[in-house]
């Protein structure tokens, strides 16, 4: 397996509710020991995915949400969020939470793993990559 | 061809659709032994909606199986190796 991809994921659906939000997680997980070169997006409803403060006790379900932070251990970086997507919602990135990286290419510095980009930059996005997988 | 989400549930061989309706099951089935197609349903997904093969059903201590004949139950890497390894991958529902 000599050849690298590029790998989208899109995350179009609420966290909870349905189970998309988790089972693309889970591709997410497994990929990322293929050393592919991933990236995922967030936009509908999928941009609630990472909100902050997810607290979910009294639906009975995990709150996976932490796990989106645990992504640059992965070498999962790339994190693109659609501004629209966030404006239709009255969401801003403040709600967000922060996921950041340590890039070992630049001594070790953290940088965020966020990146809100418009949705013509999107589609420039999705049209660059090899393999799209939409949740 | 990888069976993921809701999709895994097309491997039940439990499935009892009216006469009148398709039976993806056995439509599966049936292209998978005429063209040789590896119908690979994900663990994952399969186990969390009640989709068991003999031996997980052996293994989880429950007292019967569903999976179809055609399909087999493997895991996720065999979806990302499918996409590095093919042309073109291709997503079928939502």
């Amino acid at each position: 397996m000599s050849e690298t991809k590029k790998f989208l994921y899109v995350n179009r659906k609420a966290p909870y509710g349905t189970i998309y939000a988790l089972e693309s997680l889970e591709v997410v997980l497994i990929g990322a020991a293929f050393e592919q070169d991933v990236s995922l997006a967030f936009l509908d409803d999928g941009v609630f995915q990472l909100t902050k403060d997810q607290k979910t006790d009294a639906i009975g379900v995990k709150n996976f949400s932490p796990t989106f932070r645990a992504l640059g251990d992965f070498e999962v970086t790339k994190l693109y969020v659609e501004q629209e997507s966030l404006d239709e919602r009255g969401l801003t990135q403040s709600d967000l939470q922060e996921i950041t990286y340590e890039d070992e290419d630049d001594d070790w510095a953290e940088k965020p793993s966020i990146h809100i980009v418009s949705r013509s930059q999107m589609a420039g996005i999705m049209a660059d990559q090899d393999v799209v997988l939409s949740f | 061809m990888f069976f993921y989400h809701d999709g895994v549930n097309v491997s039940s061989r439990l499935s009892v659709p009216p006469q009148d309706e398709r039976h993806i099951q056995k439509n599966w089935t049936a292209l998978a032994k005429e063209y040789d197609i590896d119908l690979v349903v994900c663990i994952a997904a399969a186990q969390r909606r009640g989709l068991l093969d003999e031996n997980e059903a052996k293994r989880q201590g429950k007292d019967a199986s569903n999976i179809a004949e055609g399909f087999r139950i493997s895991g996720l890497g065999q979806l990302i190796e499918m996409g590095i390894q093919t042309d073109r991958l291709v997503t079928f529902g939502d």
